[in-house]
């Protein structure tokens, strides 16, 4: 990737990398999807990708949803890096807004999921650490639980309330404002 | 097949491991969703009111569902957005836990200078001894601490930084004297007890003749930055007690501060700025120094036209666009005050309206390029607080100990 001639970089552009799900699909995908993942960029270092990459805490339902999710926001990470070095040069630059618009289209329809899979897609970006893919997941998370009830988060989250009713009125009277 | 180990519980709704759910998403959440979080469990109270390390995390994590656009106005801490979305991160408006000393004292002319990672820092006039004193506040956990405005006065600026190792806040008052020079001076929560220090030698600066300090600065990286009335930008670094002048972008952008605004986005000084043409945002890449120039980058750029919600220039006969605050969460969203009359469309002179005259502050997300309309100015009020409209964070941040007297 770091190389600078335009025939090596026609080379990464076309290396691919094999990620192997916990039941056993393959999916090939560019090392520049693919790097999105730290976890797979480090493998790619140490060059240990030959054979394909075992992803065994990923299904291939969810990992196909993540490599959708890297192949649209690699295409948007190259296309800042080629306008950033124009930056400097011309100060005014009408920024590419209808494709910043289908990013942030496709960010919204990519989190309209269930609950199930929005947990997995949590686990999986933070197992592959995909910086992007965990904040926006997490983000949807803390939209949805921002409103509730301690009642309600201990339902969601199936946790046990384990204050002391005593212990608990003494929370409530200290943070009444935040029921109001 | 499910890549998570099984629950406990059969058939039990789909889990996260707990400490995704403390580490990545709680951190995300307004002051008020965490107070009402406290009653969860033990392990979510100990995490939200005891644990030092958590409060620091959520202070240096702005997201959008804890940061809005804020302004102090007739005497209120206003959130400004969508009214459901405000009301978790809004504070107290009307600020009470600022007026009542702890002898009952009353404050009045209250007014905010400068916001920094969830703190705020106010000025006001004591009632009866007419001292003017600073409140440095998190509206949040309604902490305050109250100094006594014991120096020249000026415009001061708060430098405060969640993510620094060394918690505490340093007040910065930089000050005109006489004609040109301006000073600083600064009351440091680290040296408690020790008061207002004014600044020497290097620190000095020198102003242009008439060259005055605007409010509302900005503090990022360690360094407090004002506007001047000639558009350039003075900073003063707290740690290494250094000041400077910077110029603005190159132009074409700004002739004078009117149109301009400086806010700290991820520890970088960002400025922002409306002209005939469009709407442009710059970061600060570099200080200079050592006879190289300073160095902006440009970040964004969109004409009037692209921008909905926002009349064209050329097409109104008074025209004004003041950006006011950025916010500081994960999406990027700036204030544009707006003031601007053009003549009504057909439909509307129709039913005898001659001009159309807006007065508005617009939330303009410079991701998605949408506008919202975040408040709207009442009757002809000058005071319409747009010139304080910050980037609030409801924020954990605590106020350092500090021994001071009452």
């Amino acid at each position: 990737m770091a190389s600078a001639g335009s025939g090596d970089e026609k080379a990464a552009a076309a290396a691919m990398i094999t990620l192997i799900s916990s039941d056993n699909e393959k999916f090939e995908v560019t090392e520049a999807t693919a790097t999105l993942s730290q976890t797979i960029r480090h493998m790619i270092e140490d060059g240990c990708t030959d054979g394909g990459v075992p992803l065994p805490n990923v299904t291939s339902k969810i990992l196909a949803r993540v490599i959708e999710y890297c192949k649209k926001h690699a295409t948007a990470a190259a296309g800042e890096e080629g306008s950033s070095s124009s930056f400097s040069d011309a100060a005014f630059l009408e920024v590419d807004r209808a494709f910043l618009e289908e990013l942030e289209e496709f960010d919204d329809a990519f989190l309209e999921v269930d609950r199930a899979t929005l947990f997995d897609l949590i686990l999986a970006a933070n197992y592959l650490d995909i910086k992007g893919l965990l904040n926006l997941t997490c983000q949807k998370v803390a939209d949805s639980v921002k409103g509730k009830t301690p009642e309600q988060i201990r339902e969601m989250y199936n946790i046990v309330n384990d204050l002391t009713p005593e212990e608990e009125a003494e929370i409530r009277r200290e943070t009444q404002w935040a029921f109001e | 097949m499910s890549p998570r180990p099984s629950s406990s519980s059969p058939a039990a709704a789909p889990q996260l491991p707990e400490d995704l759910i403390l580490c990545s998403i709680l951190p995300l959440l307004p002051v008020r969703s965490l107070a009402r979080f406290a009653a969860v469990c033990k392990a979510w109270r100990d995490l939200i009111l005891r644990d030092a390390a958590f409060a620091a995390l959520q202070a240096r994590s702005p997201s959008p569902a804890s940061s809005a656009l804020a302004r102090f106005h007739n005497g209120r801490f206003e959130i400004l957005g969508a009214a459901a979305a405000a009301k978790s991160v809004a504070p107290d408006p009307s600020l009470s836990f600022l007026a009542v000393g702890r002898s009952g004292n009353h404050y009045e002319q209250l007014d905010l200078c400068a916001g920094a990672g969830g703190l705020l820092c106010m000025t006001a006039v004591h009632v009866e001894s007419r001292r003017r004193v600073l409140f440095i506040c998190n509206p949040a956990t309604e902490n305050v601490h109250r100094i006594l405005y014991d120096c020249p006065l000026g415009v001061p600026g708060l430098a405060y930084d969640p993510a620094a190792a060394e918690r505490g806040y340093d007040v910065v008052v930089a000050a005109k004297e006489g004609w040109e020079a301006c000073r600083f001076c600064r009351y440091s929560s680290r040296a408690a007890g020790s008061g207002w220090r004014t600044t020497r030698g290097a620190a000095t600066l020198r102003l242009a003749p008439y060259e005055s300090l605007q409010p509302k600065p900005a503090c990022a990286g360690g360094r407090v930055h004002w506007f001047t009335s000639a558009g350039n930008i003075v900073w003063h670094d707290v740690a290494a007690v250094r000041s400077g002048v910077l110029p603005p972008p190159p132009p074409p952008p700004c002739q004078s501060s009117g149109n301009m605004d400086l806010a700290a986005w991820r520890g970088r000084l960002r400025l922002a700025c409306a002209t005939a043409a469009g709407l442009g945002v710059w970061e600060l890449a570099s200080y200079g120094g050592n006879g190289a120039a300073a160095r902006w980058e440009a970040v964004h750029w969109r004409s009037w036209s692209a921008i909905p919600g926002v009349i064209a220039p050329e097409r109104c006969f008074l025209w004004s666009v003041v950006p006011a605050g950025m916010v500081g969460g994960g999406e990027d969203a700036l204030g544009l005050a707006l003031r601007c009359a053009h003549v009504a469309p057909p439909e509307r002179r129709a039913r005898g309206e001659a001009y159309v005259w807006v007065r508005a502050l617009v939330r303009y997300d410079r991701c998605t390029g949408a506008t919202v309309v975040a408040a709207k100015l009442a009757g002809k009020e000058i005071h319409d607080g747009l010139g304080t409209v910050v980037g609030y964070h409801s924020s954990l941040a605590p106020l350092p100990r500090l021994n001071f007297d009452a």
